[in-house]
């Protein structure tokens, strides 16, 4: 089964080259070029990432995430499992303020514009296969890993 | 014994005009008196008299003797005049017992005058004195004549007579001094009489007592006569010792006040003004300067009070010459005008001098300046050396302190201005909390007045407890920025010290009980506001600048990655995609250097304005011709004219704010662009308006601003640098045109280009032609 993976971005070109990238992988893209738009589709739907732009007109992106994580007041197909979704942030606002807020929000990576496409990939696959853990800790961390509670990490991390 | 009035000490009060008058009057009156007693004695023998004989020498001898009792006076002082006790009457009396009465009248007053020219009296007084003599004369020799016409032995008449005319005479005199030293001195005649009133009358009584004992020793034993100046000579001794002992008490007074006015801390001017005329008074000098403090001080005329002088006035060899033991100035070194002086040192410092010079102006009056051994000068008394001496150190310890205090309010009203005119604010809190000091600045800068600051009601708007819990600090200084919002609403960033001081205003590392805390605010709203603008504009532009990159980089990274599994088609799309992002980041980095450019008004890297003749019409077609997606939307309304612009610069202008229009209204709403002229025709305006949100009346203003937009950065719906408008404003009036903007919030704006007309027609249309 393709993974399902949401791209958030005001600018369409940013979008497209996302899309392109993503293809080439075969992820089955879908675009959404606002924050409404992207939560509207969030509960409609069920996705294996996000990957989401900050600044963006409306609805900022770490308001969207926020949104996401909280999971509250929105229809069944928005509770429990859905509010873990990967999310990457992929944005030009990398300074230190927003990286950490992103982080605090709930984000899952942070990768900075511009961006190397086979950075994104990897990233995508970890997030995607819910292996994100592997890339943190020391050794000790592959033991967890062995142990199959990676949902229970992933929260742990993404709190 | 009679009573002579030189009135008026003339040193103190010149030139008034009352006592001029005073004076006139009784001279006028009394030498008329004179001539009528005179003419109507001549004319009527009625009494025999002693002495007919042809010899001329007794009547010298009477002269000399109305000249000698003029020499021998006691001085009497009330307030700054001085009244001299003479035996005057007494020889007016004797002559007046042995002469014809004509003679008894005029030649004592001769004699006066004689003697009154020899010492050097003043004018005025001699003047005055004769008058006063000669209407006392008159009214004496009339008296005795009357009371006693038919001559002969001494009886209980004719003593009746002499006691009539003497006491007439003595009260004559009396009142009129009492009108002179009323007129000069403001004495009120009522209470001058009265204490003088019984006085005239045992002078008048003593007067003729000598007078009559005198003529009658001369009768009966001529070879006795001398002697009967022996009681004169006694009374005289006794007046003077009483007169003296007057003087001493008076002089005490005044050196009790000059050390009064000494003591206190003065400036230089402050102590001339206060010790001058104590000065003067207690050493009978004329004139007194005061060299210290780099002035020197001296009075213009005797009885002045002392003004500033040039120092060249003055040597100033002087200062050196001056010891702590008063010295005789030498003639080399004197005041202008002066004839002697003594000069003391003032200690004023350890290593400054100054000096304090007493002297006289005038040559002495009296038998000084006759007596051949006499000094001719005014000279300080032995017996004043020491008072000198002490007074002069006690009026250098005033001046000291004097200085001292001058330094200080100079310094205090230095640190005035300094607090007064200080950019930052300043306040002091005092231990209680309670505000000791606002300054101008802190009550701009807090929008509290000081006086509402200092109040306890209006709690300032920087609380003490408020700012000692922001600026903990365990140094000295305590340092920290606040944003703080003031009665009025708006909020300010401010910049906070705090130093605690102990009264003696060493700092204190912290906030202690008893402690005055003082609070310097720096307002740096406005510096805040530019850092804000600028990290603003940089986030904006490189969140601009990585928008066309982000792009690039990855699909020049994927087609180096992945180029195999993209499909031609693909690889043609990302390339062209590569190519305008790229385009469009070259763009937005010529805005940038543009914006520097027309910012930076000086040097060559000004913009160049290549102005040429432009119809309206193209310019309006080559600025739409940029937005083939707006196309549909715009309507225009053209106006044929030729304009005077770089064509270049002026469609970058209108295609910018045909750029707006699109970027800022509501999709598929009409953008309207309306060409008509303005000004007299000297100026076209296209006009573009949208139907847009419209821009707030407070933001309007700013939208020209560089690197100003509307929306937050981070919540942008447009992907403008933010100085679009910022250029082409500057471009416009570069053009010698402008842009104009009005809005109405909800139904849009309206952004006008204006350009000058072209005044060349036929170049104008040659580009028609064309």
């Amino acid at each position: 089964m393709t993974a399902k993976i949401l791209v958030v971005d005001d600018e369409p070109s940013v979008r497209a080259l996302v899309r392109d990238i993503l293809e080439l992988d075969d992820y089955e893209v879908f675009e959404a070029k606002d924050g409404d738009e992207a939560l509207e589709r969030f509960r409609a739907d069920h996705y294996d990432t996000v990957i989401l732009d900050i600044m963006m007109p409306g609805i900022s992106g770490l308001d969207v995430l926020r949104e996401i994580r909280a999971g509250t007041d929105h229809p069944e197909g928005y509770t429990g499992s859905t509010s873990d979704t990967p999310v990457i942030l992929l944005t030009a606002a990398s300074d230190d303020d927003t990286t950490w807020e992103g982080w605090t929000s709930g984000a899952s990576v942070f990768i900075a514009k511009p961006f190397d496409p086979s950075n994104l990939l990897e990233w995508l696959d970890r997030t995607v296969n819910r292996r994100l853990e592997q890339h943190f800790g020391p050794a000790e961390d592959e033991d967890l890993e062995g142990s199959g509670d990676l949902s229970a990490e992933f929260r742990g991390l993404s709190e | 014994m009679a009573e002579a009035t030189p009135a008026t000490d003339e040193q103190e009060h010149p030139g008034k005009s009352g006592v001029f008058t005073v004076v006139a009057v009784v001279l006028v009156a009394g030498l008329l008196a004179v001539a009528l007693t005179g003419l109507v004695l001549s004319s009527v023998t009625i009494m025999p008299y002693y002495y007919e004989g042809d010899a001329l020498w007794p009547y010298l001898l009477f002269l000399l003797f109305a000249a000698v009792a003029e020499v021998f006076y006691v001085p009497l002082r009330h307030g700054d005049a001085q009244e001299q006790l003479t035996f005057f009457e007494a020889v007016l009396l004797i002559g007046v017992l042995i002469f014809a009465p004509v003679i008894a009248l005029v030649l004592p007053l001769v004699g006066f005058l004689v003697a009154g020219l020899a010492l050097g009296l003043n004018t005025r007084k001699i003047l005055f004195n004769l008058g006063s003599y000669a209407l006392g004369s008159a009214a004496l020799v009339l008296a005795y004549v009357v009371v006693f016409p038919d001559g002969g032995e001494f009886s209980v008449i004719s003593v009746i007579g002499l006691l009539v005319g003497g006491m007439l005479f003595s009260g004559i005199n009396m009142l009129l001094l009492a009108w002179i030293l009323n007129a000069d001195q403001g004495v009120p005649p009522g209470e001058f009489i009265r204490e003088q009133w019984l006085m005239s009358l045992v002078m008048a009584v003593g007067s003729v007592g000598i007078a009559a004992t005198a003529v009658a020793l001369a009768q009966t034993t001529p070879v006795l006569t001398p002697f009967a100046l022996l009681p004169a000579a006694a009374l005289w001794l006794a007046y003077n010792s009483s007169a003296q002992q007057n003087a001493a008490l008076e002089r005490n007074r005044w050196i009790i006040r000059l050390n009064t006015a000494v003591s206190q801390p003065r400036s230089t001017t402050h102590m001339a003004e206060n010790a001058a005329h104590a000065l003067r008074r207690v050493f009978e000098a004329d004139d007194i300067c005061l060299m210290a403090d780099g002035v020197t001080l001296r009075a213009d005329e005797p009885g002045e009070q002392l003004e500033p002088h040039p120092p060249a006035e003055l040597d100033h060899r002087l200062v050196s010459f001056a010891t702590a033991q008063p010295r005789a100035i030498p003639t080399a070194l004197l005041p202008p005008n002066w004839r002697s002086g003594v000069a003391v040192e003032l200690v004023l410092a350890d290593d400054e001098r100054g000096a304090l010079l007493l002297g006289a102006t005038r040559r002495p009056a009296g038998l000084d300046r006759v007596l051949p051994w006499a000094s001719g000068t005014w000279q300080l008394r032995d017996v004043d050396r020491p008072v000198l001496q002490a007074l002069t150190a006690s009026m250098a310890g005033a001046l000291r302190a004097g200085q001292h205090l001058t330094a200080l309010t100079e310094e205090t009203a230095k640190l005035t201005a300094v607090v007064d005119h200080a950019t930052n604010g300043i306040a002091v809190y005092g231990a209680d909390g309670s505000v000791l000091m606002w300054s101008p600045a802190m009550a701009t800068i807090s929008a509290v007045p000081a006086a509402d600051a200092r109040a306890a009601t209006a709690a300032p708007v920087l609380s003490l407890q408020e700012l000692a819990d922001s600026v903990r600090g365990t140094r000295g200084v305590n340092n920290a920025e606040l944003a703080v919002v003031r009665d009025d609403g708006t909020s300010r960033d401010l910049n906070v010290s705090v130093v605690w001081i102990d009264d003696t205003g060493s700092s204190l590392g912290h906030n202690t009980a008893g402690a005055l805390a003082i609070l310097t605010v720096q307002d740096v709203t406005r510096e805040r506001q530019a850092e804000r603008a600028k990290s603003d504009f940089i986030a904006t532009i490189s969140h601009e600048l990585r928008t066309p990159i982000t792009p690039i980089k990855g699909y020049a990274q994927l087609l180096s990655t992945r180029w195999e599994q993209m499909p031609l088609a693909k690889r043609e799309k990302v390339l062209r995609t590569i190519s305008d992002k790229a385009d469009h980041l070259s763009r937005l980095v010529d805005d940038l250097l543009l914006a520097s450019n027309v910012s930076g008004s000086q040097g060559e890297a000004k913009l160049t304005i290549e102005p040429s003749d432009v119809p309206a019409t193209e310019l309006t077609d080559l600025a739409v011709a940029g937005f083939p997606d707006l196309r549909g939307r715009i309507e225009r309304t053209d106006h044929d004219c030729v304009l005077r612009c770089d064509r270049d610069r002026a469609v970058q202008c209108l295609g910018n704010l045909i750029s707006n229009a699109g970027k800022y209204s509501e999709p598929g709403s009409v953008i309207r662009v309306v060409t008509h002229p303005c000004e007299g025709e000297s100026y076209v305006e296209i006009a573009v308006h949208d139907h847009g949100r419209g821009i707030p009346g407070d933001e309007l203003g700013r939208v020209f601003d560089r690197f100003y937009r509307v929306e937050d950065p981070m919540t942008m719906t447009t992907g403008g640098s933010g100085l679009g408008l910022y250029i082409s404003r500057e471009l416009a009036r570069a053009m010698n045109g402008d842009i104009l903007a009005e809005s109405t919030l909800g139904s849009g704006s309206v952004f006008t280009l204006r350009l000058p007309i072209s005044r060349s027609p036929a170049s104008g249309a040659d580009t028609e032609a064309r």
